[in-house]
């Protein structure tokens, strides 16, 4: 059976979590999956351990992302004034964001800075947000591995969404995971 | 969510929280920009929301939390380019309830803050 289809605008992300200063984030991501496809983006999403009536009983979904003819605009003057890396992480972190409002229906995320890192957690679960981005598609597992491991050590013991996104000309695909942390002590 | 619940907290603690997130999201869009003087002062707005959270909640029985908080405070005074601020804040949440490889990053980032302090008072 093929996945359940979630359709989405990009730019509706801002109005979906209003306490992040998201604009940024959203020229961001289009500037990525622009320089490989058009207007809507096909995002295959595998997903673990992660409740949500939008995955019908299954662990996939696939999402068509499209953006408007202004979006593009600005994406193609970003490209060019940021480099690569922060676009890439950027980029990813709307879409994590996005996946946070339709699968996880929240918009209870609070941002905090740790050293030079920006850490996510939610307000109403004792659960942090790690997000991540790739363009090298052989990358993902071990990022996520690495994502997953990262997560876990966060400072409150507090399980843990990881979120990471690779961008390919062959395709776009996100791994989205569910980690209980095993030496956690809730408060 | 498949998680446990987070303990409730009041609106004025949501309110700030809030306000907090959207100024240091900025903070940090505009720095990975390339933005640094325009980060500045959304930095310094940010420490000085983080400054007023971590008590609150403390007070409200969320002490780890206020740990992170007064962390997340150090680390945008830090960003802001006040260093001995930075290191008050990491000094008082290392005082606070945290798991013991992320007391041994608070105390690298003391050590770090102190030589780059040192940097600034000998130049």
């Amino acid at each position: 059976m093929p996945p359940p289809v979630l359709q989405c605008v990009i730019e509706e992300l801002q109005n979906w979590h209003p306490r992040l200063f998201l604009e940024p984030h959203i020229v961001a991501c289009v500037a990525v999956l622009s320089q490989y496809s058009d207007s809507p983006a096909i995002v295959n999403i595998d997903c673990h351990d992660i409740e949500s009536e939008r995955l019908e009983g299954g662990n996939e979904l696939r999402l068509e992302l499209s953006w408007s003819l202004e979006t593009l605009e600005k994406a193609n003057r970003l490209r060019v004034t940021i480099q690569s890396n922060p676009l890439l992480e950027m980029g990813s972190c709307a879409l994590a964001f996005l996946l946070v409002h339709q699968l996880l229906r929240t918009d209870q995320l609070d941002v905090t800075q740790y050293g030079n890192r920006a850490d996510y957690r939610f307000l109403d679960a004792q659960c942090v947000l790690e997000i991540s981005g790739t363009e090298q598609h052989s990358e993902l597992e071990r990022r996520h591995r690495e994502k997953v491991n990262q997560a876990l050590a966060n400072p409150l013991r507090w399980n843990a969404f990881v979120i990471v996104c690779a961008f390919s000309q062959d395709e776009h695909r996100i791994r989205f995971s569910f980690h209980r942390n095993e030496d956690s002590s809730h408060e | 969510m498949s998680n446990v619940k987070a303990k409730p907290l009041p609106q004025t603690v949501k309110d700030l929280l809030a306000n907090k997130s959207r100024i240091l999201s900025q903070a940090q869009v505009f720095e990975d920009m390339g933005m640094i003087e325009t980060a500045q002062p959304l930095w310094l707005a940010a420490a000085s929301c983080e400054e007023r959270l971590a008590p609150l909640m403390e007070s409200t029985g969320h002490a780890s939390e206020a740990a992170l908080h007064r962390l997340s405070a150090a680390s945008c005074y830090a960003k802001a380019g006040q260093l001995s601020q930075a290191v008050n804040f990491c000094r008082a949440a290392l005082a606070g309830p945290l798991p013991a490889p992320t007391q041994k990053e608070v105390e690298a980032m003391v050590k770090r803050y102190l030589a780059e302090l040192d940097q600034v008072d000998g130049a």
